[in-house]
């Protein structure tokens, strides 16, 4: 039996394949010969870990570590632990293995639902295999907010798909896969929810206009009732870091606007070692956002996320900014920049030596950045 | 009969059937390498003047070397000056070939960058100039464009294989050097990343101005 395998397939499968490499990159003995943990917080969660006690097998630890904000990461290091046999050490220095492939192919299934073209979904992986989600993700050890992405892109895409096709499983698995992000980054969760609530005001007065079907707009009650939910049992049950608290230290980081540009200057050029500044990814990107339409339920929302960001952007600090930025899918956008320049009537030399143009450029800053982390 | 003569412009008399047939061939031939190669001869020195010219300049740039941020000149650590002068010539060529008088003036103009840049700035200044002013007569952009991919997805391929070849395996590379010009490419272009994130946030605002600033302009 024989398996064709597609163009975009073969693009999801090389991303895949970076996402792991990724990981282990920066531990390749000639590059980091004393196996140093190569992210900023990776000792924070070896920390985080030990004191969870969750070695002693007692899983409730997980929403005590780290006021209860954060207690599927821990659930999924102790699960990586335990299949895997290692120490705490090992297991937070490794889990990258999982999270960089997992964040990629979400990314593509993000893209498959909400647009249904493969190449956009094949360069969405792509881009967020070599974009900034990768490298600063490694530099940082964002592991709980790389996690809360492939989480957030995975239930979208359930949703999208359940109000494309009707279908009630795919909106469960959107609940269900919102409600463990609430329990993974409630920072993202709001920025994400937040996102979700006005698409579906913007969605309700266009069906009103239209005349049409309130199908959608029910549907995507329910998700956002079920985030909404899980947040409040986070909150009063089991006493963990919710929304308001999350927005709470949002607020504590607000800056004045006047230092907008020294901030902009310093989130881009030193912090996390200037990966953030990827020239050629944010210009696609740029691109796509232009390209983008305003007529569908995922365009409405990816517009929607863009314009709470933007609101936002200017009066956070420096972390804030950076975080607000990370947290944009920054590869679908590119994706969409790309596709459509492909699409363009250039001549095929042109497009072919363009794309390997972008494509090794990427490529290269993926392992410089992974290379320079030691 | 004997003997051919050859006009100026290009047009000649043929003696005999076989001397029409090599000379017309390998005329035919000189003329579409020349249409080829010529967007590809101003994609080099285009590429090759702005690499040389920023080595004129040296510009700052703040790259992470070994997790740390360091304060990098940038240096390309090899004279480009005989390559540009190569290209020169041959642009000089068509320049006459074709009497492109205006051409010869404009890039001329590269020279007057000398007192300040010295011959690296003055060559890549006039090589600059050199091939905006072959693509404005010649006006075949996409062969050009075509060309700056193809050079600089050459370069980037070179510099891949130092990170994922000679790095890993922790071998000695010959490649280091372009793989420190390529970051240094990198760190430059960053610095217009803060400036196009603006666009990328604020597209909900600069999309309907821009469609109602172009829409005007069609009125």
């Amino acid at each position: 039996m024989t398996i064709k395998l597609s163009k975009p397939g073969a693009l999801l499968i090389f991303s895949i394949s970076l996402g792991i490499i990724s990981a282990l990159y920066p531990y390749s003995p000639a590059i980091n010969p004393e196996g140093k943990g190569v992210g900023v917080d990776i000792h924070s969660y070896v920390d985080y870990v030990h004191s969870a006690e969750i070695v002693e097998k007692d899983i409730s630890q997980a929403f005590r570590v780290s006021d209860g904000s954060r207690p599927v990461i821990f659930m999924l290091i102790y699960g990586f632990q335990g299949v895997t046999g290692s120490d705490a050490f090992t297991a937070v220095k490794f889990l990258p293995i999982i999270l960089n492939p997992l964040m990629i192919a979400a990314s593509f299934f993000l893209a498959l639902q909400a647009f249904g073209d493969e190449w956009v979904a094949a360069w969405t992986a792509f881009f967020t295999a070599c974009g900034y989600q990768v490298t600063v993700g490694m530099y940082s050890y964002f592991l709980t907010n790389m996690l809360a992405l492939s989480l957030a892109f995975l239930s979208l895409g359930f949703l999208f798909r359940s109000l494309r096709r009707d279908c009630n499983t795919s909106l469960s698995l959107a609940s269900i896969l919102g409600v463990l992000l609430v329990f993974t980054h409630p920072w993202m969760s709001n920025q994400y929810g937040a996102t979700t609530i006005l698409t579906i005001i913007i969605s309700y007065n266009r069906t009103r206009k239209k005349k049409g079907s309130y199908e959608n707009t029910k549907r995507t009650l329910l998700y956002i009732a079920s985030l909404g939910l899980s947040d409040l049992a986070k909150t009063l049950l089991l006493h963990g870091s919710g929304a308001i608290s999350a927005s709470s230290t949002v607020i504590s980081n607000i800056s004045s606007l006047p230092e907008f540009w020294l901030d902009s200057i310093f989130s881009f050029r030193l912090r996390f070692g200037g990966t953030l500044s990827v020239f050629i990814l944010v210009g696609l990107a740029v691109l796509g956002v232009y390209l983008s339409g305003f007529g569908e339920f995922s365009e409405i929302y990816f517009t929607i996320f863009l314009v709470l960001t933007s609101l936002l952007f200017p009066i956070g600090d420096k972390v804030i900014k950076s975080r607000l930025l990370y947290n944009v899918p920054i590869g679908l956008f590119a994706a969409i920049g790309m596709s459509s320049l492909s699409r363009w009537k250039f001549n095929d030399n042109f497009k072919k030596f363009f794309i390997l143009f972008v494509v090794l450029n990427l490529t290269v800053y993926l392992f410089r950045s992974l290379a320079n982390l030691v | 009969m004997h003997g051919a003569s050859w006009r100026p412009g290009g047009s000649y008399l043929c003696l005999s059937f076989y001397e029409c047939l090599v000379w017309g061939g390998l005329r035919g031939r000189s003329e579409s390498l020349a249409e080829v190669g010529f967007p590809f001869l101003l994609a080099l020195q285009s590429v090759l003047g702005s690499l040389q010219l920023l080595d004129a300049f040296g510009p700052v740039y703040y790259p992470m070397v070994h997790r740390a941020t360091r304060t990098v000149r940038f240096d390309l650590g090899i004279n480009l000056l005989a390559p540009l002068l190569v290209l020169l010539v041959l642009w000089l060529g068509w320049a006459v070939w074709e009497s492109r008088l205006r051409a010869l003036f404009l890039v001329s103009l590269g020279l007057l960058v000398y007192p300040f840049l010295g011959i690296e700035g003055s060559l890549s200044a006039v090589s600059l100039l050199a091939a905006a002013s072959g693509l404005w007569f010649h006006r075949r952009l996409e062969e050009f464009f075509t060309g700056v991919f193809a050079l600089l997805g050459g370069f980037e391929a070179l510099a891949l294989f130092h990170w994922v070849f000679f790095v890993p395996l922790g071998l000695s590379s010959p490649l280091e050097g372009v793989a420190w010009v390529e970051m240094g490419l990198f760190y430059l272009a960053a610095y217009l990343a803060p400036l196009l994130v603006l666009p990328l946030l604020f597209m909900w605002i600069l999309k309907p101005l821009l469609r109602w600033g172009l829409g005007k302009g069609k009125r």
